[in-house]
Order: structure tokens, then C-alpha cells, then sequence
């Protein structure tokens, strides 16, 4: 075993404390390209990452395919004698009890072949051929089983058997001169939840609506989000936001405001580790601390932050166990799956659309600044509202807000529920500002 | 098992090409957050890629040693000719190189003493500290020195060996209720001497605290000018990815049958050249072992050039660019631009600057995206100056900027004569790259500013 032999070796090298974290993994990748398979890939990898602690002073060292554990214990122990002391660091991490989650692991999933895969994945493509507007389509398929294991002096040792996939076809449509792009993705851990007659056909629907494209100059109007266009925004209020390294350093425009109302009563923010099949589940985090749902906001409250064990031991808490790294990287920290919960804003997600004037967002990957909390960016695929119906793509649309004033405005949560990445949840309506270049 | 017997086994399964990839690594870390090192870490990682072309389809195998490697080329092979049934076919009638390189770095990072890293991250912290109103300091250094023999089935032999060093400096100010950050980096292929020196952590801090009297920039649209890091995003943005030739041979690219076209004004031409000495995105050879060249992308207002790997050239039929990159050995090689950037003008800030009645300043790069196909960008400006009558009136916080691909260049009336080059890493296709981003200031007619 790779990750004991590394730790018995830091041990013997001076090392007070040490822990390995190993992955070992196998993978599939298919690209597609101009409506035809590009690339096929078949990868297996061990990767393995060791801290080696020295008193207070802490060391890291990583290897892709290590052919021994020994070198790489060594490696963190000199890299613990070169570093200097950390006051707040506590000791790496002690063991806890896991309730181990049944489904993070697919058989069919890990079984399933290359061809097999290829197949699924080229029904997809197809399925976005909807018009003979769609010019070309693109996209990826993703494919791994993971074994994680973490094995620590302090006695943690633990490991689990996860599967994920991640689908994305994007597809581009030319009408003469005007040219349009849509795209549609997925993502789990169980083969079943990838429907890609879904997936192809959402990218080939976009990419055609999105020909007829209109401008609009600045307004504030009641702005909707669909799930995808949430990604980057809702998971930040928890991940980044209420992330306690950033709390703790003072980065966070949460900084010093726990206990304070930042949002709507009605609303609540929770990050779940725990949700069966979900991308982002699993039983433990990267140092081998149980998951949990945590409230970051409940009730309108700023309740709580998200912790790994450093920052936890920090403030003497408890981790949330929410830690996160690959083998090469120190854990830092990651929300698992956010939502918003909202019982009394629930409505259907027609609903939502019921408004003279708005701007529906299906896509963005902006984020917003974590320092001021200020949100700025493009409305990368999005459409004018009118009386109640989608009428117009836009193009050239950014959108402004601050996160405050987004909780404070939700007026309705949709019940077109979906899970990607780190998010669950239907779309959103709030007011904000947007502004493009002027009326065409 | 030697990379030349894995060429052979590959042909002798019936492939159309086969080209193998060996590849080592050793990297360091060093992250300071207020002044303590957070984190020290050393790695290294190896692997030898398999690609193999099959009547159009590719297929990719990874082995972890020598002695993995005929597993490797039976994946490649096997995958290569599954891929086949769904491809487009294509005759691998492709130049091959031969060479050496070794990067020329001075003081390599390699030779030099983890304390004495720690002693540079020190005192980037303190430049930063020494100032009133920072709140939180956060240096990183990282070096990495990368080692590659790229051996390919139509005679291609490529041994380099290079080495990129970075440091960066993200900087929280804070005063009253009021948080604000900026972020400043510096970096190169090469040695130590890139970064030793550097002043990265207090221009960090000194624009962080500036930034605590900014306002929210105002939303609409504007006359600008682009200091050269956010105008060398921008150009990154608006313009390099659309003119990656996967883009074009997929149409999804707005620059599609616009060859020669008119798609900016006189005075604007693009280059992309990874044969710069030093910048982080330079490089001698892809990594297909392609000799990397200097070529225009955009000529006096004119599309002149598209960047290429070896397939997307060939279905181009034009030269291969040298443009091919990866990731890592994980990952195949796909079109990617290195040192993207526009050439410098005549003007002087100021005198863009004193001829301007009201407009913003809107300087230093958070981010940037595009959709090639749709010809939409936007990039993010850490922050501005409203601009009243010539003069930097007020400070402005950090606000995206929209454009439409073939409008943008058209509205460019000024171009300055001091061009710089920022250190970045671009991503595509879940793959990050070096590279380095480059302009003068440029003054545009109009952009579309997404303020409150």
C-alpha cells in the first residue's frame, strides 16, 4: 500500500505526524467534433499526495504514478524541515466515524466500455441535429471510477469507491449571416441520470433560437436564472463566500457578519454533501471527515461557514467536512451540493415568466467579487421577456448585482429542478440591472 | 519497451499514425497568506502518451512507466479504430521535425534552494504589509520544469526541455464596511531572474487600497481606453480564440470565409508568437513537435491568419502554425494561442487620454470568455477611472465589458506605443495552458460596460 508506506516513512524521517491521500483511477474521455467522434481516450492513473507534519511546521508532497510511497514521505518531510511555523496549525486531522452513502458507485457505470460510451455519447450528438440550421457539434464525455483512500498516524483510514460522468454538447447554428450557439451538459454519478437525447436536443434548440438576436440598452427588470445560469452564482454564496479561510483572512464581504440577517426570512442556504448520486456527494471529504448538511444561511440568518480542518481547529470547531484536493494539492475548501431552500417563494416556473418586461438567463460562468460581494457579468445566453413570453435572444447582455440585494429580492423559486456541479435547484426571479448596447 | 518499438507495434496494427509523447515534470509550490507559508509542496509526475490516427479517428492510451507502454499503444490502437467509425477520414500527410531544445533559463529554479524561495515570497509580503489598510496577503510562487521527447511514425524526433517560473500577488484592502482586492502577477520561461526583483505584491496593494474609493462603473455604453493587460485579454477574447483554426475547420467560428477580409481598421494588426525569449507562453516546439513560428492574425485591419495544429492545418490546407498544445499527457494536443498580442502604434496614453471628453479608463484583467461561434466575448476590468474632459476623475470597481467579434476592431481609433505582455493561463476544452496576453492601450470608439 502505497499511502502507508509513505507514512511510515515520514514517520521514520522525523515526521510527528503524517497522512497520504491516494487516488487511484481509471477513465474513459470521447470528443466529438464537427458532428463526428474526434478522440477516444483510455487513462488509468495513481496519484499519490503526502503532509508530513514537523511540530508546527507542515510539508507536502505529491507524485503521478509513484513507483513507491517511501520517496514521497521523504520528499514531505524535507519540505516540513524547509518550512517555517505556522502557529494556527493544530495537527492534522483526527479520525471520525463514517456513515458510509450506498450510492456513489455505478456499476454500470464502471463497467461500461469504450464503445459502449462512444455510442451513447455519438446519440447525443445526433440528437442536436433538430434543423438544418445546426452547422456543427461539438462536445465531450467524461467518464471515471475513483478509488480514494486516506490513511493518517492520527488513525484515520478510509476509503470509498466513487463513479461521475460529465456530458457537454455544444452546438453552432448559421441561418446566412447570422449565427447563433447553444449547448446542453450533464453530470453525476450514475450512468442513468445521462439522457442524451435531452442533452443534444437542449444544444440544438439554444443554438437555433439563439439566430434571431436582439439588443437592449440599460434597465432593471425582474430577471430570471434558469439552473444552469445559477452555477457560478448560489454554490459562491456558500463556497466562497461563507468559506471560512476566507472569512478568517477577511476577504469575504461576509467578514464579520455571522448572526446578521442577509437575506429574505423566508430564504435558507444549504450545502449537502449527502445526496445520493449527486457529482458532488460523498461519504467523507479529503481528510477523511464525514459529510453533512450544513446550514449556511437558515432563515435569513448567516448561520454558519464551511470548514475544513485547519480552519475549523482555528476557531476550535468542528469541521463541516468540507474539505476538497486532488493528490497534488493541499485541501482547501469546497461547498458539495448547494440549494436554496424556500417553501413559501416555491412556484411553478411558468409562473416565473409572468411579467411585462424581463430577461430570462438560461447560461453564465461569471462569478461575482468575493471582496465586495458585487456581481458583474455577461448574460451569456439569454432572452427578452414580453407579456409573459419568451420572445427574443438577446446578445451583448450583462447583468449587475449585488449578492445582498439578490437575496433580498427572490421573488419566486421555479420548480424546474436540476443538479449540476455544485448547485440544486429551480430558477430564481429577482431585479437587477442589465444593460447592452442600445435597442435594435 | 523504447518510444521508436511503440512507433512500430502501432504500424504494424494497421494504423495511419502513430505519435508518442514522453513526459516528466517536477514542480514547487510556495503559497504565503499573510505572512506564514501555508503551503510548501514539491512534486513530480510522469507518463508516456499514445496517439494513434486510424482512417480519421483518434485514439489516446497513457502509460505510467516504460514498461506499461505496450498497454498503452494496444488502447491507442483500439481506439483509434473505434473512433474511426464515427469520423471524418483524413490522409496524415503531415511535415515532420527533428531538434533539440533547451530552455536558456538564468539561475534555473531547479538549482535553487527552497529557503531561498520562501526568503522571495517574504519579502514580497512585506513590500505588500508595509502599507496602511491591507487586510489579507496572499503571494504564491510556483516553478515547474517540464521535460518531453515527442517521437511520431512520419520521422518527427523532438527532445525539450523548459521551465517556467511565476509569482503572484492577490492583495485584500479593507476601511470601514468596505473590502476591495487586486491581484498582480509576473512570469516566464526562464530562471529565477524573471521574478527576483519583482514588485508584484505592492502594486497589488497599492491598486487594492486605491480601489476602496471607487464607485460601481456606470452601465451602458462608453468610449474607452484599455490599459495594455486588459487590452491584451481583450484582443485574447475577441479575437485569438475565434481565429483557432478547430474553430474554423468546425465551423464555429465567426471568422469562417473571412480570409483576407477587411475585419478591423488600418491600423490594427494581431500577432501570435510563441518564439518570443522569456514570455510564459513561449515555446520552441508544440507539443507535436511542431517548430513553433511568429505569424499575423490580423494585418493592417486585414484576417491574415488562422493558428494551426497539424491535422486543422492540413484539412486547412495552409501551414502548420505550431499552435498544438496539451495540457498533459492526459490530454491530446488541440489549437491553442501562445503569445497573442497587438502590435504597437504611435500614440501616447496621454495624449489618448487629453483628447478625451468623457469616457472611462478601465484597466487590469480579472478574466475573459468567448463563444467563437456566436462572435460574443466579454472580460472582466479589476477596476477604472471615469474620464471627464481628459482627466481621471473617478475610481471605478471591477465591471465585465461585452463586444461583438466583428465589430470591435473596426471601433479601435488609437493605439499606443507601449506594449507590454501579462503572464496567464488560458483554458478550453477543460485543458489550461501558459500564455501570455499583450497590447499597448488601446482606445476604443465604444464598448458596452455591464455597471450598476
Amino acid at each position: 500500500m502505497l499511502e502507508e508506506e509513505a507514512v511510515k516513512v515520514a514517520l521514520s524521517e522525523g515526521a510527528n505526524e503524517a497522512e497520504a491521500f491516494e487516488i487511484i483511477g481509471r477513465g474513459i474521455s470521447i470528443q466529438a467534433e464537427k458532428n463526428a467522434m474526434k478522440t477516444a481516450s483510455s487513462v488509468r492513473f495513481t496519484g499519490l499526495g503526502v503532509r508530513a507534519a514537523i511540530g508546527k511546521k507542515l510539508g507536502f508532497a505529491f507524485a503521478t504514478n509513484p513507483m513507491d510511497g517511501s520517496e514521497i514521505g521523504k520528499k514531505a518531510v524535507m519540505n516540513a524541515k524547509a518550512a517555517p511555523e505556522d502557529l494556527n496549525f493544530k495537527g492534522l486531522p483526527e479520525p471520525a466515524s463514517i456513515s458510509y452513502i450506498n450510492d456513489l458507485m455505478d456499476p454500470k457505470l464502471r463497467n461500461l466500455g469504450v464503445e459502449e460510451a462512444a455510442s451513447l455519447f455519438m446519440a447525443s450528438i445526433e440528437a442536436a441535429k433538430i434543423s438544418q440550421k445546426v452547422k456543427s457539434i461539438s462536445g465531450s464525455f467524461e467518464l471515471r471510477h475513483v478509488n480514494v483512500s486516506i490513511y493518517s498516524s492520527k488513525g484515520v483510514n478510509t476509503s470509498e469507491e466513487r463513479t461521475y460522468f460529465s456530458a457537454e454538447v455544444e452546438a453552432a447554428s448559421q441561418d446566412g449571416d447570422k449565427r447563433g450557439s447553444g449547448f446542453g451538459f450533464s453530470d453525476g454519478r450514475r450512468l442513468d441520470m445521462f439522457d442524451p437525447e435531452k442533452v443534444g436536443k437542449e444544444a440544438g434548440k439554444l443554438a437555433v433560437k439563439t439566430l434571431d438576436a436582439i439588443t437592449i440598452g440599460v434597465e432593471e427588470l425582474p430577471l430570471i436564472l434558469k439552473p444552469k445560469a445559477q452555477i457560478t452564482i448560489v454554490p459562491f454564496i456558500a463556497g466562497q463566500a461563507a468559506n471560512a479561510e476566507n472569512v478568517q483572512y477577511g476577504r469575504s464581504f461576509l467578514t464579520g457578519k455571522v448572526g446578521e440577517r442577509i437575506s429574505k426570512d423566508e430564504i435558507s442556504i444549504v450545502d449537502n454533501g449527502r445526496i445520493p448520486w449527486l457529482s458532488s456527494s460523498s461519504s467523507f471529504d479529503a481528510e477523511g471527515i464525514p459529510t453533512r448538511k450544513t446550514y449556511v444561511v437558515e432563515k435569513g440568518v448567516f448561520k454558519a461557514l464551511l470548514h475544513n480542518w485547519y480552519t475549523a481547529s482555528k476557531e476550535r470547531k468542528e469541521s463541516t467536512g468540507n474539505a476538497s484536493r486532488d493528490h497534488a494539492h493541499l485541501p482547501s475548501i469546497s461547498p458539495h451540493t448547494v440549494s436554496i431552500e424556500a417553501p413559501s417563494l416555491r412556484m411553478k416556473a411558468d409562473e416565473l415568466i409572468d411579467t411585462k418586461r424581463g430577461v430570462l438567463v438560461v447560461y453564465t460562468i461569471d462569478t461575482p467579487n468575493l471582496a465586495t460581494g458585487e456581481f458583474s457579468g455577461m448574460a451569456e445566453t439569454s432572452f427578452l421577456i414580453e407579456n409573459g413570453e419568451v420572445t427574443k435572444s438577446l446578445r451583448q447582455t450583462s447583468m449587475a448585482f449585488t449578492l445582498g440585494g439578490f437575496l433580498k429580492s427572490i421573488y419566486g423559486i421555479g420548480d424546474d429542478i436540476e443538479a449540476f456541479s455544485n448547485f440544486k435547484g429551480g430558477s430564481i426571479r429577482f431585479i437587477a440591472k442589465v444593460a447592452g448596447p442600445g435597442v435594435t | 519497451m523504447e518510444l521508436e518499438d511503440a512507433i512500430s507495434l502501432a504500424l504494424d496494427d494497421g494504423v495511419d499514425f502513430v505519435e508518442v509523447r514522453r513526459e516528466r515534470s517536477e514542480t514547487t509550490t510556495i503559497r504565503m497568506i499573510d505572512g506564514v507559508v501555508r503551503e510548501l509542496s514539491r512534486g513530480s509526475e510522469f507518463r508516456i502518451s499514445v496517439r494513434a490516427l486510424y482512417k480519421g479517428g483518434w485514439g489516446l492510451g497513457v502509460a505510467s512507466s516504460l514498461a506499461k507502454l505496450k498497454d498503452a499503444v494496444k488502447d491507442a490502437v483500439e481506439l483509434a479504430k473505434l473512433s474511426s467509425k464515427w469520423a471524418e477520414h483524413i490522409e496524415p500527410e503531415w511535415p515532420s521535425f527533428r531538434g533539440r531544445y533547451e530552455v536558456k533559463a538564468q539561475k534555473p529554479a531547479w538549482e535553487v534552494s527552497t529557503s531561498e524561495k520562501v526568503e522571495l515570497i517574504q519579502e514580497q509580503d512585506k513590500q505588500a504589509r508595509k502599507m496602511d489598510k491591507i487586510r489579507n496577503t496572499n503571494i504564491l510562487f510556483g516553478d515547474v520544469m517540464r521535460e518531453t521527447r515527442i517521437v511520431n511514425s512520419l520521422g518527427t524526433d523532438i527532445n525539450q526541455k523548459t521551465a517556467r517560473v511565476r509569482l503572484a500577488a492577490y492583495i485584500f484592502s479593507h476601511e470601514a464596511e468596505l473590502t476591495e482586492s487586486a491581484f498582480e502577477s509576473k512570469g516566464g520561461v526562464g530562471g529565477m531572474k524573471i521574478v527576483e526583483g519583482s514588485n508584484v505584491a505592492e502594486l497589488a496593494a497599492k491598486r487594492a487600497v486605491e480601489a476602496l474609493s471607487a464607485k460601481p462603473a456606470p452601465p451602458g455604453t462608453s468610449p474607452a481606453i484599455l490599459d495594455p493587460k486588459l487590452a491584451g485579454v481583450f484582443i485574447h477574447e475577441a479575437f485569438g480564440h475565434a481565429a483557432e483554426g478547430d474553430a474554423i475547420v468546425n465551423n464555429q467560428s465567426i471568422l469562417v470565409g473571412k480570409m483576407d477580409k477587411k475585419v478591423g481598421s488600418d491600423m490594427i494588426s494581431v500577432i501570435d508568437d510563441p518564439t518570443i525569449e522569456g514570455l510564459y507562453g513561449s515555446y520552441k516546439y508544440d507539443d507535436e513537435g511542431t517548430e513553433s513560428k511568429r505569424k499575423y492574425i490580423v494585418k493592417r485591419g486585414l484576417l491574415s491568419g488562422y493558428m494551426t495544429s497539424l491535422e486543422t492545418a492540413s484539412r486547412l490546407r495552409i501551414e502548420p502554425t505550431g499552435n498544438a498544445r496539451s495540457m498533459d499527457y492526459d490530454n491530446p494536443p488541440i489549437v491553442r494561442m501562445s503569445n497573442t498580442f497587438i502590435e504597437t502604434g504611435n500614440w501616447s496614453f496621454d495624449e489618448m487620454l487629453s483628447e478625451m471628453k468623457s469616457g472611462i479608463y478601465a484597466f487590469g484583467s480579472l478574466y475573459g470568455y468567448t463563444d467563437p461561434a456566436k462572435g460574443q466575448f466579454m472580460f472582466k476590468a479589476e477596476g477604472g477611472w471615469l474620464i471627464e474632459n481628459g482627466e481621471l476623475k473617478q475610481r471605478l470597481r471591477e465591471v465585465a465589458i461585452t463586444g461583438m467579434t466583428l465589430d470591435v476592431l473596426h471601433n479601435i481609433d488609437a493605439i499606443a506605443n507601449d506594449l507590454t505582455h501579462d503572464p496567464g493561463m488560458c483554458g478550453k476544452y477543460g485543458q489550461w495552458v501558459p500564455v501570455t496576453t499583450g497590447a499597448p492601450h488601446i482606445r476604443v470608439k465604444k464598448l458596452v460596460f455591464g455597471g450598476r
